[in-house]
């Protein structure tokens, strides 16, 4: 299973790709610009330097893909906001922007939080959050100071967290993107 | 399964290096006796036997002993060269203080001595222990890591008159350490806690003089030898000068004429260091508070706790113990106050021209590990 692993400067970016390679599915770390050419059977986009809304010029290219794209979809942290962007949501600076170990309570665990405990201490990194959530999604998880930390799409196989499951002190992290990459396999 | 991909890693990195440097070529490789540029070494070496000279560069900046205790260490595995180049990089660092400049002007003098040590053996090749954080850190802005270059934009080639192989580049210092046992690595390398390729010289906060840096030395062994069995996986000290204001009263102080680097939303931020005075029993107790580092007046990037004050000396020692596994993220070593308060007053006894001993609260995001 090619997993297309999409390089956006972040600093979890190469981390992500090492995950899925653990998990037994092959990673493809690949530039939003070599998106048209590649083929894969799911995609996950992480974080990166930019900020939403401002810099979407700067992501033009993956927005292009998240709004068409058929496969699953993963969007981390930055990809997350822009996931909602895409969907018609609104992204907004933090009012209490979160770095290091945060905890979240899993609202709803279909598909991404399967298995796992009602709170999980995860790893964030954002200045940026999904302040609005686009119509067609459904909340997922939430801590208490951001509200939208991971979303689904009600019909397509599309996700979103706002905190880092590739990251080692994410508590289980990889069981999070396990359960994504089951969503690649149906 | 991540075991047989690591096997075959070796097995394509082995052939790669036979491939690139040919049958009559020579590398030199550049180690600290850290784990990366050893196992870098070792891989090469196995790939291509005495034609690679490994060198142990002195920059000043290690820690005490540091060259021969390496030397002794990789007796029988990797023969090893110690060339002195300190009086060249302390002369030339002497008196900088921004972050950025330091680890820049560092990499540039480490480089033209891998140059001239290059050219002296004749070899075009030069092997290092550069590894995934190494290129995602400098690329990504956070922080210059001496051992990047074509990632940086910088030729080696033309600059420098080699060309670099980086064997361990994809790799992340939990699987290096996988390889080197793979490799046959002593455990005491395999094991050891890294340490920056610049050395003390960046655990010496902003300006650079050698009273300092021999604090920073006293203060870095003292550390070392008390925090062993604590169960961080790096601990170490680092040294400013304590010149402290207040922000608006209460327990918040604000170091004046000191920035250290951090690290938020995948960007780079360099800035000041808050000092908390108020009472803690353990470093977790005050997450709430480090949690509102950035609503703070100078919007500092990272807080450290005081374990210990008096009205002599004039530096503050901060001594980091963090618990991570790969170094991209890390936790702070939560321990009881009254541990650190017997370390705080051995260190204060040992070395005069500490004034205050803090206990840094920050986890990673948003400092990150290092000071510079």
């Amino acid at each position: 299973m090619d997993v297309a692993v999409v390089y956006l400067g972040g600093q979890y970016n190469h981390l992500i790709a090492r995950r899925v390679r653990e998990l037994g599915a092959n990673p493809v770390l690949l530039d939003q610009s070599a998106l048209s050419r590649a083929s894969y059977d799911c995609m996950i986009a992480g974080g990166g330097p930019h900020r939403l809304p401002g810099d979407l010029e700067a992501l033009s290219m993956l927005a292009y893909h998240v709004a068409r794209i058929s496969a699953p979809f993963l969007g981390i942290c930055l990809s997350h906001q822009l996931l909602a962007l895409v969907y018609g949501g609104r992204v907004a600076a933090s009012l209490t922007p979160e770095y290091g170990g945060v905890d979240v309570e899993v609202i709803e665990p279909d598909d991404l939080f399967e298995g796992l405990p009602g709170r999980i201490r995860v790893w964030e990194s954002h200045n940026d959050e999904v302040v609005d959530m686009p119509k067609g999604f459904q909340l997922l998880a939430s801590s208490r100071t951001c509200r939208i930390q991971a979303m689904k799409h009600r019909s397509k196989p599309l996700y979103g967290v706002q905190f880092h499951p590739e990251v080692r002190h994410t508590q289980h992290g990889l069981r999070i993107l396990s359960n994504f990459l089951k969503t690649c396999r149906r | 399964m991540a075991g047989d991909w690591l096997a075959s890693y070796i097995d394509r990195q082995v052939k790669e290096l036979r491939e690139k440097v040919g049958r009559e070529g020579c590398a030199l490789a550049a180690v600290s006796g850290g784990v990366d540029s050893t196992t870098a070494a070792v891989l090469a070496y196995k790939a291509l036997g005495s034609r690679v000279q490994a060198v142990f560069i002195d920059t000043g900046f290690m820690r005490e002993g540091e060259a021969h205790r390496v030397k002794s260490e990789l007796k029988g595995i990797l023969p090893l060269e110690i060339v002195d180049y300190s009086e060249r990089f302390l002369g030339s660092l002497e008196g900088l203080s921004d972050a950025e400049e330091k680890r820049k002007k560092f990499r540039s003098i480490f480089y033209s001595v891998l140059s001239e040590e290059a050219v002296k053996r004749g070899c075009r090749y030069l092997v290092q222990g550069t590894i995934a954080p190494d290129i995602i850190e400098t690329v990504g802005g956070i922080k210059t890591q001496h051992n990047v270059l074509a990632q940086a934009g910088l030729n080696p080639l033309k600059n420098y008159g080699f060309t670099v192989l980086e064997p361990l580049k994809e790799l992340y210092k939990d699987e290096v350490r996988r390889v080197a046992r793979l490799l046959g690595v002593p455990d005491s390398v395999v094991e050891r806690q890294p340490f920056p390729g610049p050395g003390l010289l960046i655990r010496v906060v902003g300006g650079l003089s050698r009273g300092k840096l021999g604090v920073a030395r006293r203060a870095t062994r003292i550390v070392e030898e008390q925090m062993g069995g604590w169960g961080a996986s790096q601990y170490f000290a680092a040294v400013w000068i304590d010149d402290v204001a207040n922000v608006g009263g209460g327990e918040l102080l604000i170091y004046r004429g000191v920035r250290a680097t951090g690290v938020r939303g995948d960007a780079r931020r360099y800035g000041p260091i808050v000092l908390y005075r108020g009472g803690w029993s353990r470093p977790r107790d005050l997450e709430g508070m480090v949690s509102r580092l950035p609503s703070m007046p100078g919007d500092p990037v990272r807080m450290v706790a005081e374990i210990y004050s008096r009205n002599s000396g004039k530096y503050a020692v901060a001594i980091r113990a963090v618990v991570t596994e790969d170094f991209m993220t890390a936790d702070i070593l939560d321990v009881d106050r009254q541990r650190l308060e017997h370390l705080a007053l051995k260190i204060a006894s040992e070395i005069p021209e500490a004034r205050r001993i803090v206990y840094d609260v920050t986890p990673k995001p948003p400092a990150t590990i290092e000071y510079e």
